[in-house]
């Protein structure tokens, strides 16, 4: 098989690191092979890899932290009758298929009635993504100036609420109808000049 | 897929198990499911250390990153029977993990990496320390520090967790392709960030 040079480029990352699957990596040695830039950028990426797994090393002291979950766990009475009979349904090492049948039944009664009973802000963890309001607040960085805060703001769509001129402290800011707030936020934060932004009501 | 992470120049990614791991994670997280909390106990101690790492590398902040943590153990105590075995066991936590991190930015907000863009401010001379600037970790982490935090986690997963592509689909959500599309727009946006700082 025969690798376009930009499909090649995009799996330098995983070749590098090596965890490209062993049956793509012919290919893309046959392209390094004839590909300088490739080359050099496999040079670039094998660096990449030690650099970014030096980044922050681990300090966490796992065991303050399990005196936390403990704590809160205890309150909790584990995956209980349901969850133990839906995990049996799925090994069918237990049940026979008639009984399992029945729970499988009753478990999707009861789920029935829990969605329909769950309060409006229920998430799931697999679920969309929590609805959110529509205001942002923004910081810029210190000594950002005022007129390039407020273009950039314009620029993404933003109205400024509460502008005291400065653009100076907290700003807060309403998005445009129908755009994602979180991913303006997001926007945002790629640029400079932006040291902070939160999406209100999330 | 098959799959020979041993033959990474820079060694196991970090703190993820091995196959014989995954194994036992996997048993534990069957005895999990079951209510037993010494099984739970020992995927605590297997997981909540790398889980940690991984939310503190793409929030930037500990104190928030063990919250995620520990956010992330007590999902995977509730839903040890939700497990289906299409994944690997770490790959299955790392998604939960990555899932509690962007609900945690929404809670808490973004915030730009001061410490690690300080850490660049503060190198006696950014443009001659170093011959090549592309292997200093310090420089690294201020790259990745200015991207945006889903793609902050892509860097991690891809370079210090050693995930596939097809893993990290299963951890995002994002087609494979998308995963590396979206990784080489953030290589780019770091090479320019490299390229800047270094000059």
């Amino acid at each position: 098989m025969t690798l376009s040079h930009d499909d090649a480029w995009l799996d330098l990352p995983w070749y590098a690191a090596g965890t490209l699957p062993a049956e793509e990596r012919p290919a893309i040695e046959r392209h390094l092979a004839t590909c300088e830039r490739c080359r050099r950028e496999l040079d670039h990426q094998r660096r990449l890899v030690p650099a970014v797994r030096a980044i922050e090393p681990d300090t966490v002291a796992v065991h303050a932290s399990w005196a936390q979950i403990e704590a809160r766990i205890g309150t909790w009475s584990g995956p209980g009758p349901i969850g133990r009979a839906v995990q049996r349904i799925r090994t069918s090492e237990v049940l026979p298929l008639r009984l399992a049948g029945g729970v499988a039944a009753t478990v999707a009664a009861v789920s029935f009635g829990a969605w329909t009973l769950r309060p409006a802000s229920y998430v799931t963890l697999t679920g969309p993504s929590v609805a959110v309001a529509e205001d942002l607040r923004i910081r810029a960085v210190p000594g950002a100036e005022a007129e390039a805060v407020r273009a950039l703001l314009a620029a993404h769509g933003l109205v400024v609420l509460d502008d005291a001129g400065s653009m100076e402290g907290l700003i807060r800011a309403s998005a445009p109808e129908g755009a994602d707030p979180a991913e303006l936020a997001e926007r945002l934060m790629g640029d400079t000049m932006i040291a902070y932004v939160a999406v209100d009501g999330s | 897929m098959n799959v020979d992470r041993s033959s990474a120049d820079a060694g196991q990614p970090s703190g993820l198990p091995d196959e014989a791991g995954e194994r036992s994670a996997l048993a534990h997280l069957h005895a999990t499911a079951e209510g037993d909390p010494r099984a739970f106990r020992r995927l605590h101690a297997r997981f909540h250390g790398p889980v940690t790492a991984f939310a503190a590398r793409i929030l930037g902040r500990q104190d928030r990153a063990e919250e995620v943590a520990n956010d992330t153990m007590l999902a995977i105590w509730r839903g040890a029977a939700r497990f289906e075995g299409r994944s690997r066991v770490s790959t299955w936590v790392f998604g939960i993990a990555f899932r509690q991190a962007l609900k945690a930015r929404r809670r808490f907000g973004f915030e730009r990496l001061h410490m690690a863009l300080d850490l660049v401010a503060n190198r006696p001379d950014p443009g001659l320390a170093d011959a090549d600037p592309f292997v200093d970790a310090d420089l690294v982490a201020a790259a990745t520090a200015a991207l945006p935090v889903r793609d902050r986690a892509l860097v991690h997963m891809t370079y210090g967790y050693g995930f596939t592509a097809a893993e990290i689909a299963e951890v995002t959500g994002w087609p494979v392709g998308t995963v590396k599309t979206r990784l080489g727009a953030a290589r780019r946006r770091m090479r320019e960030r490299l390229t800047e700082i270094a000059r």
